[in-house]
């Protein structure tokens, strides 16, 4: 069946972080739970900073395939700092973002984006949705799943799919403004 | 092309090595079907004990006629083919390749019912049970990736356009049918299409057939304490549980374990039974008791469901018992 399916529905993967539960939050808002159900996603893609051991197990249950890096809250002792995820076409980088200074700023993104040789981004750290091109290449950051972040403020909680074709990537932003909204781009692949 | 009468001379060509009786068999069927309109019940009549390898060539046809596949006359068979190529193509297309998501509104996590993606996820879960089902099914037969391939769509668009469940057996059929079709010495007659509505025929007939229907256990107990009391006092005495059977043998119409050949001959009997199918499937079920009945008789529970759970492991004269399931038959009606 695949053959006939690739060209309409790509694969999926879920970008998001920045839980921080229970410190900052006490759970993922249950609009988000209900819609984040297992074998829909083929990838996860977590940003960072997790919180308990408990969330980063539900993580795992929605796809074999998950990949963590290590924000600067995380405690657990395996997750790498930086991890890189070749997805067809696409050549994704992964890292918190509290490592890069100044935070949130897209040049030293860029800049470590180009060093890894990479297509797009994943990034977390600063608590805020946004997806970004810079020159041939793409910075995507989930914000927070909880709205809870490491800053004093809170966020509006969102998460991204990511819909994998192979000349473009379908990004589905979900955010939690009272209800659930939902704004889609679409990132032609440049090389 | 959609003119040409659909050849049926082919049917005597190449008769080495048949037996005088089948040779005859073969000539009858096609005196029949020569005939502008086919004599259904001659036909039946003169297929009802059920095909062997010698006169295997007939199925096809047989077949597709008993179904109503085929319209008993003969000279729109070459149209009924083809058109149901395109329609099944069509169905193909709509079905399994579907356009992108329409909805603006439509995204990957959503569960309406009209959502695109939803029903994509939907269709994925249905492919995916069927398959870990035809992966194992008449793995010697349709074991090549092609055949599998077939099995599935068959099996996954009848379920998805009549918005039913698959339940398993539904493979075991298909199976048989696809078989049928794609091995008929008639080039003419290897068609997935063929196989798909075959099918889609057939599921209509069978609605309620894998529900267990306990006042149909009850039914064959009593026919085989009236044909049989002996065999059946005993087979009660040692507990012997009759819905057990029940699965095998009328849900799942002997059409699992059992060598490919003598499931397409049961099925060949069935489907010349027409309206008559329930009544004859009992007579069919008993006749396999009575051929094993000296075994069966001195045996002690285990020993029973040993013999009668491995059926095709027996060594049974199929056409002893198919003759004697008539005799049954005619006998039952007799009362």
């Amino acid at each position: 069946m695949s053959e006939y399916y690739d060209e309409e529905f790509g694969e999926l993967g879920l970008v998001i972080g920045d839980f921080n539960i229970p410190q900052r939050a006490a759970d993922l808002p249950p609009q988000f739970k209900d819609l984040l159900v297992p074998n829909k996603v083929q990838y996860v893609f977590c940003t960072g900073n997790v919180g308990n051991r408990e969330t980063q197990d539900w993580l795992k249950t929605l796809s074999g395939n998950t990949h963590f890096v290590k924000g600067d809250f995380d405690e657990v002792k395996d997750i790498p700092e930086t991890k890189v995820v070749q997805i067809g076409s696409w050549k994704m980088v992964m890292v918190h973002g509290h490592q890069l200074v100044p935070h949130g700023d897209e040049e030293s993104q860029y800049t470590f984006l180009k060093e890894m040789e990479g297509d797009v981004l994943i990034t977390g750290h600063t608590g805020v949705a946004k997806v970004t091109a810079v020159e041939k290449k793409y910075i995507i950051n989930p914000g927070s799943a909880t709205g809870g972040f490491n800053g004093q403020q809170t966020s509006i909680p969102s998460f991204l799919i990511l819909e994998f074709k192979k000349e473009k990537l379908q990004v589905f932003i979900y955010t939690l403004d009272g209800e659930v909204k939902i704004d889609k781009q679409e990132l032609p692949l440049q090389k | 092309m959609q003119n040409q009468d659909f050849d049926i001379e082919s049917l005597s060509q190449n008769l080495v090595g048949i037996s005088n009786e089948n040779q005859q068999l073969i000539k009858d069927v096609q005196n029949i079907l020569r005939n502008e309109i086919v004599d259904e019940d001659g036909l039946i009549k003169l297929c009802q004990q059920g095909f062997t390898n010698q006169t295997s060539r007939l199925r096809g046809i047989v077949w597709r006629l008993l179904l109503g596949y085929f319209p008993l006359n003969r000279k729109y068979w070459t149209q009924v083919i083809i058109k149901n190529k395109d329609n099944y193509n069509n169905i193909k297309i709509e079905n399994i390749k579907k356009a992108p998501p329409q909805n603006k509104n439509d995204h990957p996590l959503s569960r309406n019912t009209d959502s695109d993606w939803n029903n994509h996820f939907q269709d994925q879960q249905l492919w995916s049970k069927i398959q870990k089902d035809v992966i194992r099914t008449r793995v010697k037969e349709l074991g090549k990736e092609d055949y599998r391939e077939m099995l599935n769509r068959i099996l996954f668009l009848c379920c998805k356009l009549n918005k039913m469940d698959y339940v398993q057996g539904m493979n075991e059929f298909a199976a048989l049918i696809l078989y049928m079709c794609m091995s008929d010495p008639n080039e003419k007659l290897q068609n997935e299409s063929d196989a798909f509505y075959c099918f889609m025929i057939l599921m209509t007939n069978l609605k309620n057939n894998f529900q267990l229907q306990k006042e149909k256990v009850r039914a064959f107990q009593d026919l085989l304490k009236k044909v049989d009391w002996k065999l059946h006092d005993h087979l009660v005495n040692q507990k012997m549980d009759f819905s057990i059977l029940y699965v095998k043998w009328f849900m799942i119409l002997f059409a699992q374990d059992f060598h490919i050949d003598d499931s397409l001959r049961i099925w060949d009997c069935l489907f010349c039974q027409k309206n008559n199918r329930e009544e004859f499937l009992y007579c069919l079920a008993i006749s396999f008791l009575i051929q094993l009945r000296e075994e069966l008789i001195v045996g002690d529970f285990g020993q029973i469901l040993l013999i009668l759970q491995n059926l095709e492991k027996q060594d049974i004269n199929l056409s002893e018992v198919i003759q004697r399931a008539h005799l049954l038959q005619k006998e039952q009606k007799k009362c």
